[in-house]
């Protein structure tokens, strides 16, 4: 299966030459998780705080499916 | 030596130095303002009338040596925008000076003859009542340049033209460490009041004062150290963290992402343009043009998070500080705009003239949406702040904000709470901030119970954001333990770790405790917070407001956000649970 994903913050490092938010697409194998993915792109799970899949909120065992399109955050804050 | 309140009459020109009365002794910072508004302002006066105050207080620690980040300033009184009880409070060089010279507060109260401005030079020796003639017509930046000519390194508290104006939407500024506007006291009008006080700016000069006495030396030790390694601990607020390197407007992703950024006047949740106008793109700006700009800076000495940032132009040179998450989005997306240079010239502008930044955003989104202008037109939005400058018909009503030009324009999707307009969360795709909006004593104020911690942000647990459930509880919750904070001269961002480090809790209520001899642990935190909220409830009670009070706006029910397709669905019932509680035993 084919996601989208989409880095943001202090995560951009671990996908030379994106930039926060541009999505890219990654090839995974059927019955995926977000864990699987981001083992793929080598970033430590401790630091993908926030998790979106097509805009909803997951963890890191949720499944993936083609097409879905994931956001990735370090911990971000404000007000 | 004991703190003391600082009285000053505008109408005789002339202050005393009062006892801190036993009943106020316990409060600072917002309960201490809240406090005295509710003892000495009638909840029916006129705002901008005679009987209404500026009530100005540093929290409990604030002043006190090293305590980290704990520059916060409140500004209290009966708010032009709410007509309920307001405590807005802001960052910038005011609230360590003011408890430098061993003040609790200072009330400004009484109005000087027809036409009079003074500035009011506060030091060690008492108050002199300066003419402000010469200030009269300025805005912020000039000011605060012209009054450290005068009295340089102090502490500089004003209001742009829209103060003088009485505007609704007149902030109260106090200069940065680099003596420029921008840490405002922003929401709900309070510059409109200071203005009716006839008071166009305050030096602060703390050179000689008694300083801050530390009741408990050891206790306010320990605890300063177990909140200072949770700040440095916390992904968020630790050094090159997200705070510390993007700012506040790391927010904007992580909004849009969620599908709950307010975009073209709460029309939907997401904004095609959001990764041009985040934090990641203004630190990109300061790091490509260099200069002057640059991303953590200090709002106040003693900061250690640093979420500030100086936006320059393409020659480097500073054209604002800062690019806040809420500025960013109120003249960004909200108004369809993605161009950064433009949302820092107009954020300059407001902190020119003297306008809270959020409702001026939205009033602009207001005024594209009733067809004053088309929805994107940066060039367009930039213009209608020269109209509340010069106090053009139009700019008056502007300056009032977005309820007031809804009703000029003939808007009817008007997002508001208590006549105060929301903030950059979307209440349909964030449930519990809608909950706070619609209930908090404030009005629409992200601050007041800031539940996008655990709904978005995965800050102390993680909770579904679009659905309704515990969200009362929650909100209370947040409301109170904000209270709390508000009060102790913190900023509001250490509630980022302390939420999730146990031991940063307990150091923020410790610190606290050694500071002023009161007797506090993490325990009395949520219950000391929901005192000051009962307070603030029964002032607005008695200025009128009733339950219908504590409601979003009709159109939340009745439109569907998108991507997400939600309305607003937590019923009135669940919203009067918030406060139910005040008037049992």
């Amino acid at each position: 299966m084919r996601v989208t994903v989409k880095l943001f913050a202090t995560l951009v490092r671990f996908n030379e030459g994106s930039q926060s938010g541009k999505p890219f697409e990654v090839d995974l194998p059927d019955g995926s998780h977000v864990k699987d993915l981001i083992d793929l792109l080598k970033i430590p799970p401790q630091e993908t705080h926030v998790i979106f899949v097509n805009n909803i909120i997951e963890e890191h065992d949720s499944n993936l499916k083609d097409g879905d399109v994931v956001g990735l955050f370090p911990p971000v804050g404000g007000g | 030596m004991a703190k003391k309140i600082l009285r000053i009459n505008m109408t005789e020109l002339k202050a005393v130095y009062e006892d801190v009365p036993e009943k106020w002794s316990r409060w600072a910072g917002r309960g201490l303002t809240s406090a005295i508004v509710c003892d000495e302002v009638d909840p029916m006066c006129h705002p901008l009338g005679p009987n209404n105050k500026v009530v100005i207080a540093p929290g409990w620690v604030t002043g006190s040596p090293a305590a980290p980040s704990s520059g916060r300033t409140s500004f209290g009184g009966k708010s032009p925008l709410t007509g309920g009880i307001k405590e807005s409070n802001a960052g910038g060089l005011s609230g360590q000076m003011i408890a430098k010279l061993g003040l609790a507060a200072i009330i400004v109260e009484g109005t000087p003859a027809k036409g009079e401005w003074y500035t009011l030079v506060v030091s060690k020796d008492g108050v002199k009542f300066e003419s402000a003639a010469d200030l009269f017509g300025k805005g912020m930046y000039e000011v605060d340049e012209l009054l450290w000519k005068k009295y340089p390194k102090t502490a500089v508290i004003g209001i742009g033209q829209a103060g003088e104006m009485k505007l609704s939407n007149a902030g109260i500024s106090v200069n940065d460490p680099e003596n420029k506007p921008g840490r405002y006291a922003g929401r709900g009008g309070m510059g409109a009041v200071m203005g009716a006080r006839g008071v166009k700016a305050m030096v602060i000069v703390d050179a000689g004062g008694p300083g801050v006495e530390i009741q408990n030396q050891e206790l306010f030790k320990q605890g300063r150290k177990k909140l200072t390694e949770s700040i440095q601990e916390h992904g968020l607020t630790k050094k090159a963290g997200a705070l510390n390197s993007f700012g506040t407007a790391v927010l904007v992703n992580l909004l849009n992402e969620a599908g709950g950024l307010p975009t073209r006047n709460f029309s939907a949740g997401q904004f095609e343009g959001a990764t041009k106008i985040s934090g990641e793109a203004i630190a990109e700006v300061c790091e490509k043009r260099g200069g002057e700009g640059t991303m953590g800076h200090g709002c106040h000495p003693g900061c250690i998070i640093k979420c500030s940032n100086i936006y320059p132009n393409e020659s480097g040179e500073a054209i604002v500080s800062c690019i806040e998450y809420e500025t960013t989005w109120s003249m960004g997306a909200n108004c369809g705009i993605d161009n950064l240079d433009f949302i820092a010239k107009m954020t300059r502008e407001c902190n020119d003239i003297g306008l809270d930044t959020i409702e001026a955003g939205n009033t602009v989104a207001i005024a594209m949406e009733g067809g004053l202008l088309e929805f994107g037109d940066a060039e367009g939005a930039f213009k209608t702040f020269d109209e509340i400058r010069k106090g053009t018909p139009l700019g008056r009503i502007l300056g009032q904000g977005v309820e007031a030009t809804a009703k000029a324009f003939g808007v009817s999707r008007v997002p508001v709470v208590k006549h105060q307009s929301m903030p950059a969360y979307e209440p349909r795709a964030v449930k519990g901030i809608g909950v706070t909006y619609a209930t908090t004593p404030m009005g629409a104020d992200h601050t007041a119970g800031y539940t996008i911690a655990p709904e978005i942000a995965g800050v102390s647990g993680k909770l579904d954001p679009l659905s309704d459930d515990g969200k009362a509880e929650l909100s209370l919750t947040f409301q109170a333990a904000t209270a709390f904070i508000d009060s102790s001269g913190y900023c509001l961002f250490i509630a980022f770790p302390i939420l999730d480090i146990a031991k940063g809790w307990e150091g923020m209520a410790e610190s606290v405790a050694g500071v002023t001899g009161l007797n506090i642990t993490g325990a009395d935190v949520v219950p000391l917070g929901k005192e000051i909220l009962k307070m603030e409830r029964l002032f607005n009670e008695k200025a009128g407001f009733t339950a219908e009070d504590d409601r979003p706006p009709e159109f939340m029910r009745e439109e569907a956000l998108p991507p997400h397709n939600v309305k607003w669905t937590i019923t009135d019932k669940q919203l009067d649970s918030v406060f139910g509680w005040v008037h049992e035993n």
